[in-house]
């Protein structure tokens, strides 16, 4: 068997069976702590429960694998320490799935929606709409996901601009919506932001965490179960997280395998020319 | 009467003159008369898009309905999975969302609606999305080569990435003191440090490459391209 | 308007009018005559040649303007789209254009059809050939995906903004035996262009795109605008470090005029 030409078949069944086999069968890994990760838990802990973090949920079903466990898991500390939360988001998908995950936690951390938590939905915003939006949130939003006044929701009684905000949360699918409100909402109120991105789109995230733009990142799945860790609420991400590890090890495998036979293609070549 | 390529440089270099004054002059100065009009300006430019779905749609029903009509047997049943689905999702839509109240069995409707929204869309979106992981590995394999010192060192730094965030990495090397920290940090760090320098670097071009973009389109300075005929 | 604004800080203003003056001076450079000198980028040479292979082989070529909107980034894929498209006209190959956002459609038939009027051959453009998939990333890489397996494209140019779909739609072109050439500006596709395609230009390469195949001088001209403006990021990445490796950080100068 040529090690350097494994049919594309057989590696997708190698890549079904370690996928999914750790989900039929329980296997506990121990869960590592990322700086990037726990900045955005160490900076939540410091937030004042006056006032509102906005939850962005620019994300739909498609990443639904790595932003949905990020959401619940970010959801879960912000309710649990009773931090108001404002969600709305450019994705048609997002702000009403990120919904119903708070109204899943509510009853369980004693909060009520309109009070502990809004959901404004999809709103496409663009740069314009953007800089409207963060000078006047009441003006911008007018009525939340299911046609109540912003007048009449508890929550916004004390919100005007985003400067009331205490920090912007962008669980991402999506590219440059961080960017946008790190170069718009970021540069107006110097706001905190924490971004929660797929594992695909987030290296070009790092230079922005590294500046200290970012408090921190949630990368993929990897993320998602070190924040249900740092909460200390093991859900999805962390059960999850033995199949990724599979993955990952028939990568290195099937690469190192790869190579060996490429290294002893290259040796036998040489030597015939020799 | 203007010509065209004139009329449209001139409406390009009045539409880019707006939005530079806007973000260079401090509100102060126009009295926030042009940050203001960006309330106009935005759900304009929201409404030109919107009409050019319209277009779109035109051109996906022109094809489709004459593969129907016309295609070999594969196509019309592509055609045929289109049209069901496209006028299913379009009627359902347009009975929930407009005027609900005023209409018969919007309940029903609705529950059609989440159904296919929620319970097809999202979905079909999730398992699409996991198909990468499949591309992903077969590319790799196919792709890395350790050709020179260069493609080994990548390799090298390819290997702590994926080892190291994920569990597996840190429990490889717990069996010694500290050890299942390795490769977490120095995954780390590599992303930090070494890719984000790399692509910060990559950045600044394209952020500057983009700024002389703009400029030959916002002066109709780029040769050739649209609507003007190239010598 | 309290005084908070998503207004340029002075320092901002005038690092944008400084690289925006640069880039206009050297275009004037070039007007003037003045020989400039561009590098080789390999991807961008190979557009030719894969447009040719196409040719040679009796089958299509497909080109996709990536899945953004109508700005920047999409503007300078249309450019390179033009000389693609006559290419197909003066070689008498089909070219199938895959469009994934609605605004983009109407302007890349437009595109496509001057290409074939500028050729002197305007009966040969078929406008079914400028297809509007769908208007969302994943429902049009399937369909691209699809195209290309009925298709078989020879040679297929991956120029615009893509996401997650990148790697899909250029293994399937691997499938089907494409020749690829590939370029974005986006940062975290990169990687799987290279890994995919056989050729790929990125980073400020991609926008220089269309002044690199021209050679016009106006354009050249903007290319050594973009390359001084990055001397001056440059000096200032300098200066910074030495002010911050002297007064720290929050003493530095320059941290303060960034606010």
């Amino acid at each position: 068997m040529d090690l350097q030409r494994i049919d594309r078949r057989v590696i997708y069944l190698l890549l079904l069976f370690v996928v999914g086999v750790p989900l039929l069968v329980k296997i506990t890994l121990p869960i590592s702590r990322f700086p990037d990760s726990a900045g955005i838990y160490d900076t939540i802990q410091t937030l004042p429960t006056n006032k509102p973090v906005i939850v962005l949920g620019n994300w739909g079903g498609s990443t639904m694998g790595e932003n949905g466990p990020q959401s619940m898991a970010i959801l879960y500390h912000l309710l649990k320490r009773g931090i108001p939360v404002m969600i709305t988001g450019v994705d048609q998908q997002g702000p009403g799935l990120v919904e119903a995950m708070a109204r899943e936690l509510a009853p369980k951390l004693g909060r009520v929606y309109g009070k502990d938590f809004v959901n404004f939905g999809y709103r496409p915003l663009s740069s314009v709409t953007l800089s409207s939006l963060i000078k006047n949130i009441p003006d911008y939003m007018k009525k939340d996901a299911h046609n109540t006044p912003v007048a009449k929701i508890p929550l916004l009684r004390n919100v005007k601009t985003l400067g009331d905000c205490s920090m912007v949360i962008d669980i991402s699918g999506l590219q440059g919506t961080t960017e946008d409100w790190v170069g718009v909402g970021q540069s107006a109120y110097h706001m905190k932001m924490a971004s929660c991105v797929t594992a695909v789109g987030a290296p070009q995230y790092y230079p922005l965490y590294d500046s200290g733009q970012l408090v921190g990142i949630l990368v993929g799945m990897r993320g998602a179960a070190e924040y249900e860790a740092l909460v200390g609420r093991p859900g999805q991400a962390t059960r999850l997280m033995p199949a990724q590890s599979g993955a990952h090890v028939l990568v290195v495998v099937l690469i190192v395998l790869c190579n060996l036979a490429y290294m002893q293609q290259r040796k036998t070549k040489g030597g015939a020319t020799r | 009467m203007i010509p065209k390529k004139q009329l449209i440089a001139g409406i390009t270099f009045l539409a880019g003159l707006y939005y530079l004054l806007n973000w260079l002059l401090p509100a102060s100065w126009t009295g926030g008369k042009l940050g203001d009009a960006e309330n106009t300006v935005g759900p304009f430019l929201q409404v030109v898009a919107a009409f050019s779905i319209g277009l779109g749609w035109f051109q996906l029903l022109a094809i489709q309905g004459r593969n129907l009509t016309q295609g070999p047997v594969s196509q019309r049943v592509n055609a045929v999975a289109f049209h069901l689905t496209f006028w299913t999702v379009l009627v359902v839509g347009l009975y929930v969302n407009v005027r609900p109240t005023e209409l018969p069995n919007t309940a029903y409707a609705a529950k059609l609606w989440e159904l296919l929204f929620n319970d097809v869309v999202v979905a079909l979106g999730s398992a699409v999305f996991s198909l990468l992981a499949f591309f992903i590995v077969a590319a790799a394999y196919r792709a890395f080569r350790v050709r020179n010192l260069e493609a080994g060192l990548m390799m090298a730094a390819a290997f702590v990435v994926m080892l190291g965030q994920v569990p597996v990495g840190g429990w490889m090397l717990s069996w010694f003191p500290g050890g299942s920290a390795i490769l977490p940090k120095s995954a780390s760090w590599l992303m930090t440090v070494i890719a984000g320098a790399s692509l910060r670097a990559i950045g600044f071009g394209v952020a500057v490459g983009a700024i002389a973009m703009g400029l030959r389109i916002w002066l109709s300075l780029e040769r050739g391209s649209y609507f003007e005929r190239e010598a | 308007m309290d005084g908070v604004s998503d207004k340029a800080t002075p320092f901002a203003a005038f690092l944008g009018l400084l690289i925006a003056s640069a880039v206009l001076l050297s275009i004037r450079r070039g007007r003037r005559g003045k020989e400039l000198f561009l590098r080789r980028i390999p991807g961008l040479n190979s557009v030719d040649e894969a447009a040719g292979r196409a040719t040679e082989m009796g089958r299509p070529m497909l080109y996709a303007p990536g899945i953004g909107g109508l700005g920047v980034v999409t503007f300078a894929s249309l450019a390179l789209l033009q000389h693609v498209a006559r290419i197909a006209a003066r070689m008498g190959t089909r070219i199938l254009v895959s469009v994934c956002d609605p605004a983009v459609f109407p302007v890349a038939e437009e595109v496509c059809r001057q290409a074939y009027e500028i050729e002197g051959r305007p009966e040969a453009f078929r406008n079914e050939d400028v297809r509007f998939l769908a208007g969302s990333q994943f429902p049009w890489a399937m369909a691209t995906m699809g195209l290309m397996g009925r298709e078989k494209p020879a040679s297929a140019f991956w120029f615009g903004a893509f996401a997650a779909e990148s790697l899909m739609i250029a293994e399937s072109a691997n499938q089907v035996g494409a020749i690829q050439v590939a370029g974005t500006p986006n940062l975290d596709q990169i990687p799987f262009f290279v890994a995919a395609c056989d050729y790929t230009v990125f980073g400020e390469e991609y926008y220089a795109a269309s002044a690199y195949i021209s050679r016009d001088p106006v354009m050249t001209g903007s290319l050594v605008g973009q390359d001084i403006g990055k001397l001056v990021i440059m000096l200032l990445i300098i200066a910074g470090v030495i002010l911050s490796t002297v007064f720290g950080v929050q003493g530095n100068p320059l941290t303060g005029l960034l606010r």
